[in-house]
């Protein structure tokens, strides 16, 4: 194990600013993930050249890899930085931030996008009703929980839509998380009174039909979340809804 | 907090998921059932001049109905251009990123791309060759179907070329039957979509075998050897309308 853990970290000073490669070099000590590393540095912010820099932007909160807020490529992979252990990556590590969201500053982007997205679909059980919607708690077989409880892991943290090519700033495409979250609510006994609206919210532009069929999004989820599942069965649902506007209203 | 029941589907958007739907559609029925006619028809040419001969008259015998140019334009022509301009509008909205993500699923993706484009390019210029509907080009001729035939395939670039744009149809319609089933639900998690991915890749193969076996026959015919009387001997056992035969 080297004595020494190097970084390469694509940098930039603000959104409209041009990107630069900056090298870091930081004392090993066992147990570093990439945050608490990128802690260290912010409280020694010098470049390997021995150059005292500004200290790096990134996002993270959680550090057990449920809030999504840590994601960047570490070694051309979108994953969590509170999760990544330094000792299993190669080195030098090499940190960008994501792609495909807008680049607030060095590590740290905005994934608003995403939050509209879930807005945009009715990712939630809507609860006022006429009726008492509490009187007591909707069955759900275990086996059809077990399916929704992967879904429910999601944490918008953007990995999946950062590696789907059909997801960028050029296109509509609401992008593989949303679509799962429309599956896992049609799925719930009482959100699927609401499953028109959401299955409305994915046939126009952007919707379910712009998906390519890539499967990047599954292959890169943290959460193992069976999002290409999800977009089979949205797209029978939405076939199936198309139908039925054009037949039956 | 936003209406939960309201509809958000504005009328231009429906004709996204419509158009979407009949672009992978169209892929199937028509495109994809003709190219599966095409190429076993094509390949019944390793069978000899005479079994081309006789396959070639089952198609152009409905042409007894003098509908030959209109089922041609209306179930072929007009269903590919649509589904090749819908195609172009697709692929210009991709950014394939293999480089990074590679996954067989990302490759196939790019590939259905590339080979779609490909596939359009080729069949501009295989039109261009030998089909009617862009006049000056090679001359088929559905009463000596091989002769003619083996005597436009002559010259290398007719097989480059007919090489890699029949591979590249080919590709393009069995990796779409595969995304068809997934697109239209048919087939949802990964093991029917593995098994259904080895179906593809057999009817893939055979349609590539088709494709290929015919081509090398073709130009591995000798047309001045190709025996009238074989030829004569498809049209007598076929239903062909011959008032028009030149004598
Ligand atoms: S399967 Fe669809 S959503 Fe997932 S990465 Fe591919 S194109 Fe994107
Ligand atoms: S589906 Fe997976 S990769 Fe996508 S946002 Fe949710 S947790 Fe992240
Ligand atoms: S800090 Fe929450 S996922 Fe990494």
């Amino acid at each position: 194990m080297s004595k020494e853990i190097v970084f390469k970290i694509r940098r930039q000073d603000g959104p409209s600013t041009s990107a630069y490669w900056e090298e870091f070099r930081m004392p090993h000590s066992p147990g570093h993930n990439v945050v608490s590393a990128l802690m260290y540095l912010r409280e020694h912010p010098v470049n390997s050249r021995g150059e005292k820099v500004q200290p790096i932007v990134w996002d993270s909160n959680c550090m057990e890899e449920v809030c999504g807020a840590c994601s960047m490529i570490i070694n051309d992979v979108p994953r969590q930085a509170c999760a990544a252990l330094i000792d299993e990556l190669e080195q030098p590590i090499v940190l960008e931030p994501l792609s495909k969201f807008p680049l607030i500053r060095d590590l740290m982007v905005d994934r608003q996008k995403m939050f509209d997205a879930l807005l945009k679909v009715k990712a939630w059980v809507p609860m006022d009703g006429s009726w008492d919607i509490h009187r007591h708690a909707p069955l759900i077989a275990p086996d059809d929980q077990s399916i929704r409880y992967l879904f429910s892991r999601c944490m918008t943290c953007g990995c999946c839509m950062e590696a789907c090519p059909q997801f960028h700033e050029n296109s509509a495409f609401i992008g593989p998380a949303p679509i799962g979250q429309v599956d896992l609510h049609n799925s719930h006994p009482t959100g699927k009174y609401a499953r028109e609206g959401r299955l409305h919210a994915v046939m126009g532009d952007g919707g379910i039909t712009d998906c390519g069929n890539a499967q990047n999004c599954v292959q890169v989820c943290p959460k193992d979340i069976p999002l290409t599942d999800a977009i089979a069965r949205i797209g029978r649902q939405t076939t199936a809804q198309w139908l039925r506007d054009l037949f039956v209203k | 907090m936003a209406d939960v029941t309201a509809d958000t589907g504005a009328l231009s958007d429906r004709y996204h998921f419509l158009l979407r739907r009949l672009h992978s559609l169209s892929g199937i029925i028509p495109v994809g059932v003709f190219i599966c006619i095409h190429l076993t028809v094509n390949a019944s040419i390793l069978a000899g001049p005479r079994a081309f001969q006789f396959a070639v008259d089952q198609i152009h015998n409905i042409n007894n109905l003098g509908i030959l140019k209109t089922v041609e334009v209306v179930f072929i022509l007009i269903p590919i251009a649509f589904h090749a301009i819908v195609g172009i509008i697709i692929w210009l909205t991709s950014q394939p990123n293999v480089t990074r993500y590679r996954y067989g699923g990302n490759i196939r993706y790019t590939l259905q791309r590339w080979t779609g484009i490909l596939a359009i390019l080729f069949i501009l210029l295989h039109l261009r060759h030998i089909h009617w509907i862009i006049p000056g080009g090679a001359e088929f001729d559905p009463h000596d179907a091989a002769t003619s035939t083996v005597r436009a395939m002559v010259g290398a670039w007719a097989g480059i070329m007919y090489t890699i744009g029949v591979l590249c149809a080919v590709f393009h319609l069995a990796n779409g039957v595969w995304t068809f089933l997934i697109t239209w639900g048919v087939t949802i998690g990964p093991a029917a979509q593995r098994r259904s991915g080895y179906v593809c890749a057999i009817i893939g193969i055979i349609l590539g075998l088709f494709g290929i076996g015919s081509l090398i026959t073709l130009k591995t015919m000798d047309a001045s050897a190709i025996s009238p009387a074989a030829v004569e001997q498809g049209h007598t056992t076929a239903l062909y309308h011959r008032a028009d035969l030149p004598t």
